[in-house]
């Protein structure tokens, strides 16, 4: 079964360089058999991927320890569960995963693009099947998930206990989605550009998958987000780790690209500048996996030293430079007819984001990079911090949250003095309230009071932007309430899909600065019955109890926490020992409210059972998580298909064409 | 026991190498013999935008206009900005008309058009117009007017007709 795996890769391979070139040819020489034929390589490529996934999984689920990559990731006593999960823990299931992920969306393209775009098909799918070539030639050459340990051990390595967690089930596929969905785009924009068809038909075609891979990236970027926070166990969720930046940085370029195409989408405009920022997205996604793989940067992370990283730094220095050269040779045509209407306008405000997400995203790529940068240069490591991180990104993710609450109050095209006057005076004054009410009761820390100030602000906007449109809509339908919200959103998915989407980011940061401002952190050594206070509550440390399996020795301490007098909840953090790893890993216990997490940690303990806690106070961390699922909702919303009659209903096209035609436009 | 399972092995996987490779290259090669396959992509006329490009822009004028509309409804634009931006876009959308008109138009009436909407819902609802005007009374019971078979509401009153 495993010998099919690989070679169905092999075959994989033969066939995306013929769908490369066989659909290349065809769409140069318009050679309809040609294409058909590449197109058929693509769905056959995919079935092949399936079968070696199978394959894989057979070998997982069978036990099969000869295959050197089920020995290092798995053993007998593993759960079914993480068995599966298993695929993806390491370099060669995940490379697999990349490449089957890559077949599946491209013969989703096709399959959804039978009767449209069929001059960009061929193009984007030879394209496609190039960046699948890349990866089947790893597969197959370099990194082989196949291969053979000379004997077959009685029992693999198992599982790096700190991937025995739910997040290992849904952070890395969330982020593959979206590493892999940015191809497709990207491929979009090369097949324009190679085509010379440079209007918005390649983006309209790949609006959703634009969003649906900016969601299942920043998702993905979440839940790795809360797995640090419930299993790493230093207290907090992100320590801008080089990975972490990694998968940072393209959905920072890709949020950019998001809000840029729908300037070229309304006023045809900014058409090179979207064509940058795809390509830069899709190469900082390959840059990511590359990251990740070099062995270049130390992380939590990494897979350690690794022969794939030159491979993907060739491919991303192929890639960026094919690409620029060909944006380069189209500039001509790519000159926009239009100007900005006005400097007070949606448009102006999406440029300036623009610019603040691409600098962002730079700024965490030079600390990501700086400290081999300067090994290079002067032969010393000098490491970045999180300070760097944070000084450069607090102020800049700041501004981003006032574009986000002023965008909204400005119209498309030209937003008038005093119009925006009138609807700027609630907002600010209700958030200049707030912001003495917080002043008051002692927020006193100036960028946590600040980003709260500006965070309701933008709540603020948003629901008046509900409110007033409901209002509208009311006005000229005389629906209620309930009803005008629901067909006022349902009739500007897009528009409201994304205020939703805001008013989630608004939480997330809500969260950040709680966490981050106003943590309160406190170590304790403690004999059992004895307590320690930390902002309010007392943690009175009970017992220490010890419990195991067949796998591990879990060694439990028992807390019980006070408010007031009064018991709220006990907290068992724990310290475990697999037995095959022979390492010992800390399991954190959270006691979560909407106000704060309690957070402990036991850190050591001795025969007398003395021991030692970390214990945090951590503000309005859930609203990180609740925060991701109102993301969720709002892109839900966004992406959800329209309905669509098989052909617009004649009567109603006909209407409006005809009342524009009686406008007194008619000359 | 160990070297019989070994041959059998290898002989099994040769078996669906072979296998897979000769249905993916009979799978990928179909097209070149496959009947009713036109030889050649028809060429799109180079730097014009086809019908649906035109479409499309039609529908992101009418869009724009239907949002310039509601931002107007929500004060975030005053009179004169509205009137101008949306002349300025009412003129973008009759223009992408009229080339619309000019370069694909007169393919068929809009009665041809119409025509053809009715025949096909009626095809789908496995209706044929006999048996619909048997089904039910042909007068409005609000007002008396005579309906059609296909209506759905009075033409006179409004009225719904019941089915």
């Amino acid at each position: 079964m495993t010998e099919i795996g690989y070679v169905s890769l092999v075959l994989a391979l033969v066939l995306a360089a013929y769908g490369a070139i066989v659909s290349a040819y065809g769409a140069a020489e318009r050679k309809r058999r040609f294409t058909a034929s590449g197109e058929n390589a693509v769905y056959a490529a995919w079935a092949l991927l399936s079968l070696a996934s199978l394959a894989l999984i057979y070998a997982f689920l069978s036990r099969d320890f000869q295959i050197e990559y089920v020995y290092s990731y798995s053993s007998r006593t593993l759960p079914l569960f993480y068995t599966l999960s298993s695929f993806w823990a390491g370099q060669k299931g995940s490379l697999l995963m990349w490449a089957w992920l890559l077949a599946a969306f491209s013969s989703l393209v096709l399959i959804q693009n039978r009767r449209q775009n069929r001059e960009l098909i061929p193009y984007a799918i030879s394209l496609l099947m190039i960046v699948l070539l890349f990866f089947m030639v790893l597969l197959v050459f370099v990194s082989n998930p196949f291969s053979r340990l000379p004997s077959r051990p009685q029992d693999g390595q198992g599982l790096n206990p700190l991937l025995q967690n739910p997040g290992m089930i849904f952070h890395p596929p969330s982020l593959f989605l979206g590493y892999v969905g940015f191809t497709i785009p990207f491929a979009f924009a090369l097949a324009a550009l190679l085509t010379g068809r440079l209007d918005d038909s390649w983006i309209r075609a790949t609006r959703k998958w634009t969003l649906f891979s900016w969601y299942t990236l920043g998702i993905g970027i979440l839940l790795g987000a809360q797995w640090a926070y419930v299993e790493l166990g230093w207290g907090g969720y992100w320590a801008w780790d080089p990975v972490e930046n990694a998968s940072l940085m393209p959905w920072l370029v890709g949020t950019a690209y998001l809000h840029s195409v729908m300037i070229q989408e309304k006023r045809d405009m900014l058409k090179v500048w979207n064509m940058v920022l795809i390509i830069l997205t899709f190469g900082l996604c390959i840059f990511g996996t590359f990251l990740t793989r070099s062995g270049l940067i130390s992380s939590v992370h990494s897979f350690g030293e690794s022969t794939v990283g030159p491979f993907f730094l060739g491919f991303l220095a192929l890639l960026l430079g094919a690409s620029f050269l060909l944006l380069f040779t189209r500039l001509g045509q790519l000159r926009s007819p239009h100007q900005l209407d006005s400097v007070l306008s949606r448009e102006s405000s999406f440029l300036l984001n623009n610019w603040i997400l691409v600098g962002a995203a730079f700024s965490v790529l030079w600390g990501t990079m700086f400290p081999v940068i300067s090994e290079a240069i002067k032969g010393v490591k000098i490491s970045v911090g999180p300070p760097f991180f944070n000084q450069v990104n607090v102020p800049i993710g700041i501004t981003l949250l006032l574009i986000t609450g002023i965008c909204p109050l400005i119209s498309w095209r030209k937003a008038s003095a005093r119009n925006f006057q009138k609807n700027f005076l609630f907002p600010l004054l209700a958030s200049g309230a707030v912001g003495i009410l917080l002043a008051s009761v002692g927020i006193r820390h100036f960028y946590g009071w600040f980003a709260f100030t500006l965070c309701f602000f933008v709540i603020v906007t948003i629901g008046t932007e509900f409110l007033r449109g409901i209002r509208a809509r009311r006005q000229t339908t005389g629906e209620g309430f309930a009803r005008a919200l629901f067909s006022m959103i349902g009739k500007n998915r897009r528009r409201y899909g994304g205020h939703i989407v805001h008013l989630g980011l608004v939480l997330i940061f809500l969260g950040i600065t709680g966490s981050s401002a106003y943590k309160v952190e406190k170590e304790a050594t403690l004999r059992p019955g004895q307590t320690v206070q930390i902002a309010g509550y007392t943690f009175k440390y009970e017992a220490l109890e010890g419990s195991s399996d067949a796998h591990k020795d879990v060694v439990r301490a028992r807390l019980s926490v006070y408010r007031d007098g009064t018991q709220i909840t006990q907290m068992k953090p724990e310290k475990r020992f697999y037995r095959v790893q022979e390492q010992p890993t800390t399991e954190v216990a959270i006691y979560s409210t909407l106000k704060e997490d309690l957070y402990a940690i036991l850190e050591g303990y001795d025969q007398k059972d003395l021991a030692t806690f970390k214990l945090f106070l951590n503000p309005l961390v859930v609203w990180m998580w609740i925060g991701g699922l109102v993301i969720t909702l709002g892109t839900t919303i966004a992406i959800w298909p329209e309905w669509k009659p098989r052909r617009k209903s004649l009567i109603y096209r006909e209407t409006s064409d005809s009342e524009l035609r009686d406008s007194k436009l008619v000359t | 026991m160990r070297g019989g399972n070994d041959s059998f092995g290898f002989l099994m996987t040769l078996f669906m190498t072979i296998l897979l490779a000769a249905s993916a290259a009979f799978f990928v090669g179909f097209p070149f013999w496959q009947k009713g396959l036109e030889e050649e992509i028809p060429q799109a006329p180079p730097g014009e935008a086809g019908f649906s490009a035109l479409l499309s822009r039609k529908e992101e004028a009418y869009r724009t206009i239907k949002e310039l509309e509601l931002d107007h409804q929500m004060g975030k634009l005053s009179d004169e900005d509205y009137r101008e931006l949306s002349q300025r876009y009412k003129a973008v959308a009759l223009g992408i008309l009229k080339e619309i008109d000019q370069r694909y138009g007169g393919v068929k009436t809009i009665e041809e058009e119409i025509e053809e909407e009715i025949l096909e819902l009626r095809r789908r609802r496995r209706l044929a117009p006999k048996e619909k005007s048997a089904e039910r009374s042909s007068f409005c019971t609000q007002c008396g007017a005579q309906l059609q078979p296909a209506d759905r509401f009075c033409g006179r009153c409004g009225q719904r007709v019941e089915q």
